[in-house]
Order: structure tokens, then C-alpha cells, then sequence
């Protein structure tokens, strides 16, 4: 039971699958960087991102811009790396929502069981949509900008984290650890807080690191749509949407923003699939 | 089930979207405009009366097979989404194909060689083909075969060759997810009795493995299928809008940036029909493909 193992050797265990595993290193590497550059970008940016130099405009890559310059003579480098930081927050702030949300909700459905029939009907009905279409819908009450995207996000992430969490609630509430605290006259909420949460973290911090990629992605899309961050914010999905009118005459405008984008979300993925096997130990051992 | 799952989600939708503030009549009418062209929209949007009565209104012309007007062309919902509809089921389902066909072989050869080597490539090329950004692959293949090569026409639809750059952007990734749940549900099954005693009685390894081994196997293969294909519809979205194609996503992207919600509602309807209907397919074919289900 997963539950049951302290969070020092579950530390302990990540250290080691991090060094026997090295896809799953090089996945968190690529995070660390992300995140550090997302944080550090108005410091490492060797220009301001929405500083326009038409004279400049549509330069290929050089000495003074790495990645070249767009149609409005900006620095795409320091673009894509201000585009970390706008990623970092979207995702980080969507995800984290969603999580808070969906545990709430599934823990509260999976506990009290006349809540369980209503609760998560409404939250598969909600799964059975891909998330960029329930996120489109909510933009499409909402409006475009930032702030909706992570909105947006957040509730079409929120049944995924429900239904996780309210499978092991359903499963650990017949627990004999439960039913002991149950015994010596622990309140409901207590239970659920001390006894049943605590075994949802691993699988929560698993699902976590899936759908922050899942995240960056769905705003890119949203962005690149037209729908999410608005120009001339620096942001990789809409970069892309610039880089396609621009294909042409400058491939060099769509090129290093996707690359960005895909190099992120496979260090995710990497990473993500490292966790899921250690902390899924019927995986590990097959 | 499956109605009152439509029904649930057309009252969601249609409840989120009243709710907006600001009045789509004055919208459309612009600032500049007098008081009775905004009132004649109203009228005309239905949106001059109360929530309740515009709520039974809309179930009782849905049922009778009417979905409204577009805000924004005038012409009939329905009569706007039926053509896209055909078109993003055409791309959908070549995707599909592909991606099964693709994804089931790539498992089946995963799991079944004997080489390190082999597995290592298979499991490079479905990590490649879940972190890959759509659009951005959508619009590496137009830059190659557009741009450079002159091969393929960039966007727009009408010939097979329209057609070979969107459903290949959009069936990468579903291939991936099919070549994953082949690989590990073949590995699930090939190492049980059965198949070694279909392997003792000198069966070729081909029948072996495509008749006894990948017809147990098919269950959860079916049902990432099954799962994938509603998401391709939403991932159509994205990649009707890089080629161009004249499809449902495309259409429903259009709708939400000119708040067209009586459209919007539409394109959204047709799109949990088809969930709906996609699921309620894959449940009956584990009827066929599973005996044990069918003897309960």
C-alpha cells in the first residue's frame, strides 16, 4: 500500500530511480531548466521581448539574435524564453486548481456515499470530452486572455483528478486502518483527512506531472487558435500561430518556439513515466 | 444513459451561455446603431425573453430537429454544421485507420521481437509521437512537402493529396497511444499457456501471434481505440485550422471567436453525439470480441 510508506523513502526511492533511471533523469533535468528559466527570464533575456526594431525585422539567426527576429524586428530568444515563464505560470496555476478541486470533489463523492452517484456522474459526463473542446467552451463564455486560459484549464483538468482520487478513497475507506480509527471515534473529517488523503498523494503527484504537460499543451493550442494569451504577449502557441503567416519568407519564426514546446513536454513525459513506475509497484516489477 | 448524458450537456451549455453577461444583439448591432435595430435582433435571437422560456424553446425545436439560427451568417445551425460534420468525419476516420493500422502492427512487433534494439526504436517513436506538439508538427510537414518540396498543397481539401498531411498530423498521436496498449496487453497475454501450447503444436509464429495472441489481446486494444477517436475529434480543432479543412473544429473555432452561441451550442451537440456514439460502439464490440461478456 502505498499509503503507508514515509515520505523519506519514497524520497530515498526517487533518488535511486532517478539514477538507474536516465531517461527519467534527463526528463527532470529538462524541468529544472524549465523552471529556472521561467523564473530567471527578465534576468537571462538578452532583450525585451515585446521590443519592437522593424528595422531588424524578419533577421535570420545571428551573433546578436540567436533565434533571429520576428516580423516586428523582436528577439525571438528572449521571446521563447519569456514564453517559459508564461507557460510556467499558466500550467503550474491551472494544475494546481484542478487539483485542489478534483481531490475535494472525489474524496468528498468516494466518502460519502450519497453523494457518489450525483457527483460523478456530472464528473464522467465531463471526462467523456477531450479537454481542449471543454476548454473552448468555457473560453467561449469567458473571452480570450490569460487568466481564462487558466480557468478553462483548471475545470477540464478538475474530472480527471476526481475520478483518481475517488477510486482509492472507494478503495481505502473499508481499510482495516480506517476502520480502526473509525473504532476509537475519529470524526468523518478527521478520517478523512489523517487517514484517507495521505494514500491518494502518490498517485495525485503521478497524475500531477502528466497533465502539467497536458496543460502547456492545451494553452499553446488555445493560443495558437487565437483564443488564449493574447498578442504581443510572449507565448509559444501563439508564436506558432505568427510563424505560420511568416512560413515562408522566415521558417525560422515557427521553428525554435515548437521546439521549445516539445522539449518541455517530453521531459514531462519522461519524468512523469519515471514516477508512475516507482510509485506504481505492480509496474515496476513486471 | 446516452440521452441523458446529451440532454445534461445541451442544458450545461445552453445555461453557461445565458448566463454571460452583456446582450449578443448589442453586440452584433456594433455601437453605432439605434435602439430598433437592437431590439429587432433581440427579437430575432429570441433573446428578448426569459432564460426558462428560451431553454424550452430551444428542446422543443432540437427535438422537432432545429438548432437555431447563426447569429453571424443567418442561416439554419444545422445547415451550417452538416457539411463540416461529413468533412472532419472523413478526417477522422482515415486518421483512425492509419492509426490503428499502424499503431497495432508497431505494438505487436514491440512485444514480440527478440531484439533490444527493435523495442528501444518502437518506444523512442511513441514518446516522440505524445510529446510532439500537433500544430507544430502540422506545420513542419506543410513547410516540407509545401514550402520546400512543392509535393503537397498546404491546405484546403477536394483530392486525396488534401487529404494525406492533415489525417497523418492528427494520427500520430493516437498511433502512439495504440502502439503502447498493443505492446503491453500483447505482452499481457503472449506469455500464458495457451500460447505456448499453440506454439508446442508448431503453429507458425504469425498464427500464433496474430490469431491466438492479439485476438486475447484485443479488449483494451479496442478501447484505446475507442477513447482516441473522441479525442481526435478534438484534436480536429487544431489541425483543421492549420490545413485549412473545412471541418466541424474549424467551424466551432470561427463560432466561439464571434460568440455565435446558437452555432457554438451546435457544433457542440454534434460533437458529444458522436462521443456518445463512439462509446456506446466500443461497448458492444467487447460483446463480440470478449465470449465472457456476451455469456453474462
Amino acid at each position: 500500500m502505498a499509503g503507508e510508506r514515509s515520505f523519506g523513502s519514497l524520497l530515498a526511492a526517487g533518488y535511486r530511480t532517478l539514477r538507474e533511471k536516465r531517461l527519467a533523469f534527463a526528463g527532470a533535468v529538462v524541468i529544472v531548466a524549465f523552471v529556472a528559466v521561467g523564473i530567471a527570464a527578465p534576468i537571462i533575456a538578452p532583450h525585451d521581448p515585446l521590443e519592437i526594431d522593424l528595422r531588424n525585422a524578419l533577421s535570420v539567426p545571428s551573433a546578436e539574435h540567436w533565434f533571429g527576429t520576428d516580423n516586428n524586428g523582436r528577439d525571438i530568444l528572449s521571446r521563447v524564453l519569456y514564453g517559459a515563464r508564461t507557460s510556467l505560470f499558466v500550467s503550474l496555476l491551472s494544475v494546481g486548481c484542478a487539483t485542489i478541486a478534483g481531490v475535494f470533489i472525489g474524496a468528498v463523492a468516494g466518502y460519502y456515499a450519497h453523494l457518489q452517484a450525483p457527483l460523478m456522474r456530472f464528473v464522467d459526463i465531463v471526462l467523456a470530452f477531450p479537454s481542449i473542446m471543454i476548454a473552448l467552451i468555457i473560453v467561449a463564455v469567458l473571452g480570450t486572455g490569460t487568466m481564462n486560459v487558466i480557468v478553462a484549464i483548471a475545470v477540464a483538468q478538475t474530472p480527471q483528478f476526481a475520478r483518481l482520487v475517488n477510486a482509492i478513497v472507494l478503495a481505502t475507506k473499508e481499510d482495516m486502518y480506517v476502520e480502526a480509527g473509525r473504532a476509537i471515534g475519529e470524526t468523518d473529517s478527521s478520517l478523512l483527512w489523517r487517514y484517507v488523503i495521505p494514500a491518494c498523494v502518490p498517485p495525485v503527484v503521478v497524475q500531477i506531472s502528466l497533465l502539467i504537460p497536458a496543460s502547456i499543451m492545451t494553452a499553446s493550442a488555445l493560443s495558437f487558435l487565437g483564443l488564449g494569451v493574447q498578442p504581443p504577449n510572449p507565448e509559444w502557441g501563439a508564436m506558432l500561430s505568427l510563424g505560420k503567416e511568416w512560413m515562408r519568407t522566415a521558417p525560422h519564426l515557427m521553428l525554435f518556439p515548437g521546439l521549445a514546446l516539445m522539449v518541455v513536454v517530453l521531459g514531462f513525459n519522461l519524468l512523469g513515466e519515471g514516477l508512475r513506475d516507482l510509485l506504481d509497484p505492480k509496474l515496476r516489477y513486471e | 444513459m446516452s440521452i441523458v448524458v446529451l440532454w445534461l450537456t445541451i442544458t450545461a451549455v445552453f445555461f453557461a451561455f445565458a448566463s454571460i453577461p452583456g446582450d449578443p444583439a448589442q453586440m452584433y448591432a456594433g455601437s453605432d446603431t439605434t435602439p430598433e435595430l437592437v431590439q429587432r435582433l433581440r427579437q430575432q435571437f429570441g433573446t428578448d425573453r426569459p432564460v426558462y422560456v428560451r431553454y424550452y424553446l430551444y428542446l422543443r425545436n432540437l427535438l422537432r430537429g432545429d438548432l437555431g439560427d447563426s447569429f453571424f451568417s443567418g442561416r439554419p445551425v444545422l445547415a451550417e454544421v452538416g457539411p463540416r460534420f461529413a468533412n472532419t468525419a472523413l478526417l477522422a476516420l482515415v486518421s483512425i485507420a492509419c492509426s490503428t493500422v499502424t499503431g497495432v502492427l508497431l505494438g505487436v512487433v514491440s512485444a514480440t521481437s527478440q531484439s533490444r534494439a527493435v523495442e528501444q526504436v518502437v518506444s523512442i517513436i511513441t514518446l516522440l509521437g505524445i510529446s510532439i506538439p500537433v500544430f507544430w508538427l502540422g506545420l513542419l510537414l506543410i513547410l516540407l512537402f509545401s514550402v520546400k518540396l512543392g509535393m503537397l498543397p498546404a491546405g484546403g481539401t477536394g483530392s486525396l493529396a488534401h487529404l494525406l498531411m492533415p489525417s497523418l498530423t492528427l494520427s500520430v498521436y493516437p498511433t502512439a497511444f495504440i502502439t503502447r496498449m498493443t505492446r503491453s496487453s500483447v505482452l499481457d497475454v503472449i506469455r500464458q499457456d495457451y500460447v505456448r501450447t499453440a506454439r508446442a503444436k508448431g503453429l507458425p509464429e504469425r498464427i500464433v501471434v496474430f490469431r491466438h495472441a492479439l485476438s486475447n489481446a484485443l479488449v483494451p486494444i479496442v478501447t484505446v481505440i475507442g477513447l482516441r477517436f473522441g479525442y481526435l475529434l478534438g484534436g480536429a480543432v487544431v489541425t483543421e485550422s492549420i490545413f485549412g479543412w473545412p471541418g466541424l473544429g474549424r467551424l466551432l473555432v470561427a463560432a466561439v471567436g464571434n460568440r455565435d452561441y446558437y452555432l457554438i451550442q451546435g457544433c457542440i451537440l454534434v460533437f458529444a453525439a458522436s462521443f456518445v456514439l463512439i462509446n456506446t460502439l466500443v461497448d458492444l464490440s467487447y460483446f463480440y470480441l470478449n465470449p465472457k461478456v456476451r455469456y453474462h
